[in-house]
């Protein structure tokens, strides 16, 4: 169904470290993103008047799921994963599953707890993530991005459908792969831009090589061109990978 | 038509973009979730001991307004598409109240000056994606009543 106001609940999908946890999550507290007001009011203004602190404050709070210890899912992935440095994508997926261009928020974070509780008598995980020291980069500065890929099984080599900024942006970019599944072959994974959606240049090239499950980080600097897209170029195997890409507009 | 005839159906809210077009938010705007508009004073209490009630002076006013918005990505217009291009960003932030259920019109309440843009995290209500907009007063003129044109 694409943009619009429609982004339910039951399209809403998680992925954590190279995991989907879509099917054991429960419920989400917010997905930050603010800055904190500066009271620039002298005396004899009379009234209050503000600036952004320009330190915006980014975060997924409050993720709940079922306690599913079976592996890979979520208790599995969550439990011990306290002060981990870890990648976090969520998809939102316009009134169907997640497409390309959907709206994505991605965070290189730490998870900060992990709690067990009870909710409407099921066991339940909780878990708070924040913007991670330890993968911190100048080029992230924005949350919310785009689906560059979807969870598709991929066997051969793809360009996926661009996604259309509408405009050249200057401030760098990040970008979230998630491998969430491998035959072990050999993948290239790149993100690339154009500016006339015919032309491409790679933007970030991943390390990872789509033969096992894992997530990786990629940041870009400077100027992104004013279309996306991701590029799987295979060796061998198969890989089902998604990717969120986030790019910055101050 | 001027009267005690100011309901929820008549409201806009508009903000502008990061290219300066005030845009119309209100087709996205959650039912009830608008709050702010005027000015709130800080209450600062003159109560000596042996007077029998607290008595106050209006000191600094704020006006701070948030509001909800349903997660609406379409472009250029979408509250998404608006306002997450715009966090920690400024610009001219209009509310209108239309009479009778109509869309506001000449000589209608109009609340508007320059504010920036807190923040716009999303949650879900309801099964749904909203974001919580909050917006401060900046800048050295006021925001203001007025009419609209």
């Amino acid at each position: 169904m694409g943009a619009g106001k429609n982004k339910l609940l039951r399209y809403a999908r998680f992925y954590l470290g190279g995991y989907d946890l879509s099917g054991d999550a429960r419920s989400i507290g917010e997905l930050q993103n603010s800055d904190q007001a500066v009271d620039i009011m002298g005396w004899s203004e009379g009234f209050h008047n503000f600036i952004a602190d320009r330190r915006r404050q980014v975060g997924i709070n409050q993720f709940q799921a079922l306690m599913n210890d079976a592996s890979g899912r979520a208790f599995d992935q969550l439990k011990d994963g306290a002060a981990t440095s870890v990648q976090a994508s969520l998809f939102l997926g316009g009134g169907a599953v997640p497409a390309v261009g959907d709206v994505a928020y991605g965070l290189p974070g730490v998870q900060i707890n992990e709690m067990a509780g009870m909710d409407a008598q099921a066991a339940i995980f909780t878990a708070d993530f924040l913007p991670d020291a330890a993968q911190y980069d100048a080029d992230y500065d924005n949350p919310f991005g785009v689906a560059l890929a979807i969870d598709e099984s991929l066997t051969a080599t793809v360009n996926n459908s661009s996604v259309d900024y509408g405009a050249q942006t200057t401030t760098g970019a990040v970008a979230i792969l998630h491998v969430l599944a491998s035959s072990g072959g050999t993948w290239v994974l790149k993100v690339q831009d154009s500016s006339d959606n015919a032309a491409w240049a790679d933007l970030i090239t991943f390390s990872a090589d789509g033969s096992a499950i894992t997530s990786e980080y990629g940041t870009v600097t400077g100027t992104v061109d004013r279309y996306s897209r991701f590029q799987a170029t295979r060796t061998s195997g198969t890989v089902t990978c998604i990717v969120s890409f986030m790019r910055n507009y101050r | 038509m001027a009267g005690k005839n100011k309901i929820e159906r008549g409201f806009r809210i508009y903000f502008d973009d990061s290219g300066a077009t005030a845009r119309d938010l209100s087709g996205d705007l959650v039912a009830g979730s608008v709050s702010g508009g005027g000015k709130q004073y800080e209450q600062v209490d003159l109560m000596g001991v042996s007077e029998a009630f607290h008595n106050f002076l209006a000191n600094f006013w704020d006006s701070e307004i948030s509001a909800q918005f349903h997660l609406n990505d379409t472009a250029t217009t979408g509250a998404f598409t608006v306002l997450s291009n715009q966090e920690g960003g400024t610009g001219t932030l209009t509310l209108q109240w239309g009479s009778a259920g109509a869309a506001p019109t000449s000589n209608d309440p109009e609340w508007e000056g320059e504010y920036v843009l807190l923040g716009a995290p999303v949650s879900f209500s309801g099964g749904a994606g909203i974001m919580t907009a909050t917006w401060k007063p900046t800048g050295s003129t006021a925001p203001a009543w007025g009419l609209v044109a």
